[in-house]
């Protein structure tokens, strides 16, 4: 039996294409004696090997396109970051994070040094839990917001 | 032949184009060209080939900084090459042109009107029977390479390949 023959339609197919694309066969003798749907798929994949120019771009069209990218890279191509070499932003970014940590926790030192005196002072109930409560609450806020300032800016 | 290679220092040039190295992108820009221009020739007709092509270098030029590195840039080029077409596309106002529409002078004028029939039943095929179409006749990438591409089995590719052909043929048969 032939090799060939015990292929399955989609690996005859596209064997079909490979040799027609590697030129082992031409597209007058591509047409072997198959059946009427097979024959109808490889006539598709010779007209469409065939039907549309293979050859690539010419030298001039080459030229003028890389012209007109030259011309258009001087008004909207990419610019430099401003010089600002890698190891600098990166040098930025790390002090950025020290900076806004230590504000962050000095935030909460002094907001939880304010409430000391607050949360020992013998309030009525209500009002003392009132009080722990907003301080909590406050600390929360704000370090949620540093986090999130902080991996904002680690994102960029 | 479309080079389907990348280049050695590809990551470079990118890079160096990123930060405004007109040479580095005209080196890309020179390697690409056929696998852009064999690819828009697909869909588009031969007077727009051209303006299309550069529209894609333009778009790619213009977005350049967005990318990352996370695809191949053949890869992404091949999507930005897919959206100028579809620009093109949208640009027009008929966008089913009748087989008449303007074509430089035909050397052979049967070769140009079986284009066209060609294209047309090219454009109304799903994306995913145009892209393995396109991988094989317009890049001549093998389909060991397009299973790899596209993350699938060498059987799963040819099948799809059936598909898209048997798909094609009968979009042409209803053309005719």
């Amino acid at each position: 039996m032939n090799k060939r023959t015990e292929l399955s339609p989609e690996e005859r197919l596209a064997d079909f294409a490979d040799r027609l694309l590697s030129g082992t066969i031409s597209e007058e003798t591509a047409l072997p004696d198959v059946a009427p749907d097979v024959a109808r798929l490889q006539k598709t994949v010779t007209r469409l090997a065939a039907g549309l120019p293979q050859q690539g771009p010419d030298p001039e069209l080459r030229n003028r396109i890389r012209a007109n990218l030259a011309r258009e890279w001087q008004a909207h191509g990419p610019r430099p970051d401003r010089g600002i070499p890698a190891w600098h932003s990166s040098r930025q970014r790390t002090r950025r994070t020290v900076w806004s940590t230590a504000l962050a926790a000095l935030v909460v030192i002094v907001i939880g040094t304010l409430a000391v005196p607050l949360v020992g002072v013998v309030l009525p109930g209500a009002a003392q839990s009132r009080s722990i409560v907003l301080v909590i609450v406050t600390v929360l806020g704000l370090l949620l917001g540093a986090v999130v300032w902080l991996f904002h800016h680690k994102l960029k | 032949m479309v080079s389907r290679r990348t280049l050695p220092n590809e990551e470079e040039l990118i890079k160096s184009a990123q930060q405004g190295s007109l040479d580095a992108f005209a080196v890309l820009y020179e390697h690409y060209l056929p696998l852009v221009f064999s690819r828009v020739r697909y869909l588009v007709p031969e007077d727009d080939l051209e303006d299309v092509t550069q529209d894609v270098f333009i778009a790619t030029m213009r977005s350049l900084k967005t990318f990352r590195g996370e695809a191949k840039f053949s890869t992404w080029l091949r999507v930005l090459t897919s959206r100028q077409i579809a620009e093109y596309y949208r640009r027009r106002r008929h966008p089913e042109a009748p087989l008449a529409e303007n074509f430089h002078a035909p050397s052979d004028p049967r070769m140009t009107e079986e284009a066209i029939l060609l294209r047309q039943a090219f454009r109304r095929l799903p994306k995913k029977y145009q892209e393995i179409l396109l991988l094989r006749f317009a890049e001549e990438m093998p389909f060991l390479e397009i299973a790899s591409l596209k993350n699938c089995t060498l059987e799963a590719s040819k099948s799809l390949f059936r598909r898209a052909v048997h798909a094609l043929s009968k979009l042409v048969a209803s053309n005719e």
